[in-house]
């Protein structure tokens, strides 16, 4: 029997059910938008010193700021349709455009905290299963639960003290090193080694949480009657926690594991403005600063489709662990 | 007397001890359905106890648990008394700048790049970390836990409609929603409590809901429902204080949640402008962190204490209200 | 004594310990080839935890302080951790109560079944697979090529307890453990799993050690019993003499209690004996048996007008995107004083009906008239008064009790919610129940776990009572009881409706209880009543061939039926 109608079914249902979600969340943007304080032309009239009355209408009526409420959401929707986010006055270009430049850092950036989460907190967490009650395990969960209470922009920084500037082995942030000409393999070295950081310092929240969380996850398939049925089978304890309890486990973490991608994008934010990285969330600071509401809601917008993506992804990677899932009925 | 008195007689002894010594000796088996009927005598004697007296002693046995304790009773002396032992405002000059801790008997932690005192920084902060911390979670745990019982408990459309409305708010990125909410709303204590509140309920909501759809199914329920009991009758008195076990651990840990996220809000110059708190000391002193790394370490600190110690009530709370999971650590 | 060669397993002074209590305490037995042993106890007997023993299964706070296991000739409990591995699965095998949760669900069952092939025969993949296809046309699994790819939850429970069998036989082992192997079962599939079990041991010849509480399953199918209390072995007999009068008292206690279809036996005729066991100066358990005076019953009143008349009941759960017909036109009348029984097994439809009754689901179409009143389309206010006189007793004795509550705010709160306001009053009420029921007045102010699961039943049986009904819907009251308590239950339950003036609507998937309490019954399958009639013609001129099939599952399978018939 293959998996494969299963998961296309899940995929299916998984994009129905994130159709009112999608809705749900750009009309909450739009007033979200709407309840901003001020707009782009007061910022910008107020970076520029002196501004008449005329030239800011001038400015309001060219980005549309003027328009009734409806007539705006109408706007904001029709531009959505064509997949335009609108127009950053202050940074002269698309918001679309704007994101699309910001983004690949953004998701190289969590694609490496996530693996690195992924990877050690797996391993951390069968280890504390393994060893449940005795002191490999109390130490490690100590260690989690300090993890888990360590802001993420701290841990940065005491990162750079440590690395950057006492031991000056790694760079204390940017994304590379300017005006290099390294190629092929030099440049990634480069890459990784200004990538190194803040990965860390973001995966180390995650880290703990999937530990905790595989930890929680094996001992409660250990009690399952069906792992009692792999020892009575006569199987060896590894060859039971690899081929029995594992699988199970996986089930819950994968969920679990998936409602963390919104929270590590927040991490993001804060990571990428300790060290200087140039992704969505120094973007969302600067909009932040620079009261540029349309770019802020735009990153808002954008990621939680991105939640949305990774979610869907989790639907299927589930429905590819667990035969009940997506059954025909 | 009847006649399985008699028979119950002979077991009182068994689950005597299995509940006396549940904190640190599971009662019966790995296996929880080792025979249905054996396992659940002997267990649901250590489940609940009314007064939760059981789960007292065992949160309070718990070291970790005591630790965490003793150290927010602490933080939460020092927010008390900020103002009695520094009652100057933290953010005023009040030494040379750049005295390094110790060096200056006036000044135990030192002073920062404006000459402010950073001990009484640390006092002051920990009121605002708290009061975010208390605020936030009170207001998220209120909508959270009125949004998922009623979801939970009438099921219907009216689940359909507030299961959307909290899928809604878990897809938004949390921080980032909340960067965008405080933003717009201008950072105060109370706007930066109720931003976090709003974007913390969802979860509670979610988990009110599943413990509320779990209970609502039990027969004791439905023996409500046959006696004619109203619906608030029903959600208050026979599902809510089943519910509260694990909502009561997802306090703790909101607090903690609450005063990492105020904390990365000041950092990133989005806090509370006219208050001193640990993330905007952070914040300040990243710039000097090559020269003076002190001012942000010390704060740190503070955070990753305070945080830890409501992790660590967090982590006791549940292992003494949950038997099913401490078991194991035994 | 038999000879030294065909003893297959032989257990000495075997004590398991958590702690500092002992579950199990100096148990001897022993197990021929090809014998069928039976270990049989109530709860906490401890005959789980051995024969988990035997197999070196226990829970790792677990520890065997002394005793031996000798099995052909080795010692178990010396064997290294990696020998004991060559004995599981290989020599000894174990299939266990619980078919739905026992199968990994993420494996197919096919592949669960190779696994030990391929461990122990070290099989290829290919042939593995060869032989699971015919390990599952051996426990008779139809389509087997098709089903070996199938996922356990494709299956329904019967068919998952057929694969752990596989499983087990899969290496022809000499020893199968059978712990409790039907008891998740409907009655008509725990006879076809019984006598596959037989069927197996025969052609494999396996010892079989069947641990179960049901002495229905252990007088048909062993040939040795040994009987367990709290940990003790009491007697050990061959099982021809289970019943016989010159038992240990326990022993005669559970036979007596328990209630077999083939013996008729109706509440009018006479009760249930109830077993004492109570600890004397030295602490030894001190077993009696008592049997209470079967007392008249006042006859069933058929001229009044019928108490409950259900008429054309149809109810369909509807979920998103799935319907489902849970009960179809459903008719019945209840006599003021009546016991009308109602069996059916799992999904017949029997509990939504008394759900319907109820009124905590809503009726599709068809009407429910109590006392002479129409009450389907009545509104939640309107009910009100209605509810006092409507009550229900529920299964599980664990779930039935709101734990955060004390028994008398159980107790008080449906007197509150229907108006009496007088706290002495309410007090007179408690105690009043309390004495109906058969429980101190000093369980008033405990709370629910700390009474066994007979002293909740009676509990939940007060809450039924307190506000004073006229019909009781008892649905499963006793299928999670002991026997011993089941029979306290029933003879309960039978004063009650003497004493209070009663009517029971009374559900139950066991036949041998219906027959007991009922004075009409009616059989439910699919979501349909299929038959009906009074006590006495239902078991002896069944019209149905499901009734038919049903009398026969717990009459003890073909055999059994005819020799009943003859």
């Amino acid at each position: 029997m293959s998996a494969l109608p299963r998961i296309l079914r899940t995929l299916r249902r998984t994009l129905l059910q994130a159709v009112p979600t999608v809705l749900g969340i750009i009309i909450l943007n739009f007033f979200l938008l709407q309840l901003a304080p001020g707009d782009a032309a007061d910022v910008m009239a107020g970076e520029a010193g002196s501004a008449t009355v005329e030239t800011m209408q001038a400015l309001r009526e060219r980005f549309g700021l003027d328009n009734p409420v409806l007539v705006q959401l109408a706007n904001y929707l029709g531009n959505l349709a064509q997949f335009s986010l609108g127009f950053s006055p202050r940074y002269g270009m698309p918001v679309t455009e704007l994101i699309g430049q910001r983004l690949p850092g953004t998701l190289t950036l969590m694609a490496m905290a996530l693996a690195i989460a992924i990877l050690i907190g797996l391993t951390l967490g069968s280890l504390m299963a393994a060893f449940s009650g005795r002191l490999p395990d109390r130490l490690l969960s100590i260690f989690a639960l300090l993890f888990y209470s360590v802001p993420g922009f701290w841990i940065g920084l005491m990162l750079i003290v440590l690395f950057s500037v006492t031991l000056g082995w790694l760079p204390s942030g940017g994304a590379g090193t300017i005006g290099s000409s390294y190629t092929g393999f030099a440049a990634i070295i480069d890459k990784a080694r200004y990538m190194v950081l803040p990965a860390t310092s973001l995966a180390l929240f995650y880290v703990a949480i999937y530990a905790r969380l595989t930890r929680a996850a094996m001992l409660e398939v250990k009690n399952q009657d069906f792992v009692r049925t792999a020892y009575a089978k006569g199987l060896s304890p590894a060859v039971v926690t690899v081929k029995h309890v594992l699988r199970n486990a996986l089930i819950p973490i994968t969920t679990m594991a998936g409602m963390h991608v919104g929270g590590m994008l927040g991490g993001a934010v804060v990571v990428e403005t300790v060290y200087s990285w140039p992704g969505l969330g120094r973007l969302a600071f600067e909009a932040v600063m620079g009261r540029d509401y349309t770019v802020l809601l735009g990153i808002l917008l954008l990621s939680s489709i991105l939640v949305i993506l990774a979610n869907a992804i989790v639907d299927l990677a589930q429905a590819w662990l667990d035969p009940r899932i997506g059954e025909q009925k | 007397m009847t006649t399985e008195t008699a028979v119950t007689h002979a077991a009182t002894p068994i689950q005597a001890r299995a509940s006396a010594t549940q904190a640190e000796k599971p009662d019966t088996s790995q296996w929880h359905n080792i025979k249905a009927p054996d396992a659940r005598t002997t267990r649901t004697a250590s489940v609940s106890v009314p007064a939760g007296r059981r789960e007292l002693a065992a949160f309070l046995r718990n070291p970790n648990a005591l630790f965490g304790l003793v150290f927010l009773s602490l933080m939460v002396l020092v927010a008390l008394v900020a103002p009695i032992v520094f009652p100057g405002d933290p953010l005023g000059m009040v030494g040379k700048p750049f005295l390094w801790p110790g060096q200056d008997a006036a000044f135990p932690l030192g002073t920062d790049s404006m000459g402010r005192n950073v001990l009484a920084g640390l006092f002051h902060g920990a009121r605002i970390s708290l009061f975010v911390g208390l605020t936030a979670t009170a207001l998220g745990l209120g909508v959270g836990i009125t949004v998922g019982s009623l979801a939970g408990y009438f099921g219907g459309w009216v689940d359909d409609v507030l299961v959307r409305i909290i899928e809604i708010f878990q897809t938004l990125p949390n921080f980032v929603l909340l960067v965008v909410l405080v933003a717009i709303a201008q950072p105060s204590a109370t706007t930066v409590s109720v931003a976090i509140a709003i974007v913390s309920w969802p979860m509670v909501a979610r988990l009110t809901r599943a413990e509320f759809r779990a209970i609502r199914e039990k027969d004791y329920v439905v023996a409500a429902r046959s006696l004619g009991f109203r619906h608030p009758r029903i959600i208050f008195r026979e599902i809510l204080p089943n519910a509260l076990p694990p909502l009561i651990v997802t306090a703790s840990v909101m607090v903690a949640t609450a005063i990492l996220m105020e904390s990365a809000l000041s950092f990133m110059g989005l806090g509370d402008p006219n208050v001193v708190s640990w993330g905007s000391m952070i914040g300040n002193g990243r710039e000097l962190i090559r020269t003076a790394w002190y001012l942000t370490f010390l704060p740190g600190l503070a955070i990753v204490f305070t945080v830890l110690a409501l992790n660590l009530i967090g982590d006791g709370l549940n292992d003494a209200l949950n038997p099913r999971f401490s078991e194991e650590r035994s | 004594m038999s000879p030294a060669s065909s003893r297959l397993l032989e257990v000495e002074n075997l004590t398991v310990r958590f702690g500092s209590a002992d579950p199990v305490r100096h148990l001897s037995f022993s197990v021929d080839r090809g014998e069928t042993v039976a270990v049989v106890g109530e709860s906490g007997s401890g005959k789980s935890l051995s024969a988990l023993a035997l197999m070196r299964l226990l829970p790792r706070n677990a520890e065997v302080p002394n005793g031996r296991i000798t099995f052909e000739g080795t010692d178990l409990l010396k064997l290294s951790d990696r020998d004991i591995r060559k004995v599981r699965g290989r020599e000894i095998a174990m299939i266990f109560q619980e078919p739905m949760t026992s199968l990994n669900p993420v494996a197919t069952i096919g592949n669960q079944i190779a696994e030990v092939l391929r461990l122990h025969e070290k099989l290829s993949r290919k042939e593995a697979r060869a032989r699971a296809i015919e390990l599952l046309n051996l426990v008779k699994i139809p389509d087997a090529e098709k089903r070996v790819d199938d996922f356990p939850h494709q299956l329904s429970g019967g068919q998952r307890q057929r694969v752990m069998i596989a499983i087990a036989v899969a290496c022809k082992p000499k020893l199968l453990i059978a712990d409790e192997p039907t008891t998740a079962l409907d009655a008509t599939i725990q006879a076809q799993i019984l006598e596959l079990l037989d069927e197996l041991r025969r052609k494999l010849s396996m010892g079989l050690l069947l641990i179960t509480h049901d002495l229905g399953v252990v007088s048909r199918w062993s040939d040795r019993v040994v009987v367990m209390y709290h940990g003790d072995k009491l007697e050990e007999l061959p099982t021809s003499e289970l019943f016989s009068a010159d038992r240990h008292p326990y022993t005669r206690g559970l036979a007596q209690a328990s209630i077999r279809l083939e013996d008729g036996v109706h509440h009018t005729s006479r009760s249930l004996s109830e077993i004492r066991v109570v600890k004397d100066l030295d602490g030894q358990n001190d077993y009696q048996i008592r049997q209470p005076v079967p007392r008249d019953l006042p006859p069933v009143a058929n001229d009044d007008e019928p108490i409950l008349q259900v008429d054309g009941l149809s109810v369909t759960y509807r979920t998103r995107n799935r319907e489902n017909r849970a009960l179809d036109k459903a008719t019945l009348t209840l006599a003021k004083g009546e016991t009308l029984g109602i069996v059916g097994e799992s999904g017949s439809g029997k509990s939504t009906l008394s759900k319907a009754i109820m009124r905590l689901v809503n009726a599709e179409s068809g009407s429910i008239r109590f006392q002479g009143q129409d009450i389907t389309g009545l509104s939640p206010n309107q009910l009100q008064p209605v509810r006092r006189d409507l009550q229900m007793i529920f299964q599980d004795p664990f779930g039935s009790l709101n734990p955060r509550k004390s028994i008398r705010d159980i107790l008080e709160a449906p007197l509150i919610v229907h108006g009496v306001h007088d706290a002495a009053e309410r007090r007179q009420r408690i105690a009043e129940t309390f004495e109906h029921v058969r429980l101190p007045l000093s369980a008033a102010e405990r709370y629910p776990h700390e009474f066994s699961g007979g002293q909740r039943q009676r509990i939940g049986i007060a809450r039924a009572l307190i506000l004073r009904p006229s019909l009781v819907i008892c649905d499963e009251p006793v299928s999670a009881l002991d026997v011993s308590i089941q029979a306290q239950i029933l003879n309960l339950l039978v004063d009650l409706k003497r004493d209070l003036g009663l009517s029971y609507l009374f559900i139950s998937h066991d036949l041998a209880v219906v027959q007991y309490i009922s004075d009409r019954v009616i059989v439910m399958k699919d979501s349909r009543i299929i038959e009906e009639s009074d006590h006495k013609t239902i078991w002896r001129q069944p019209k149905t061939d499901y009734t038919r099939a049903l009398i026969a599952a717990a009459a003890g399978g073909e055999t059994r039926s005819r020799a009943l018939a003859s």
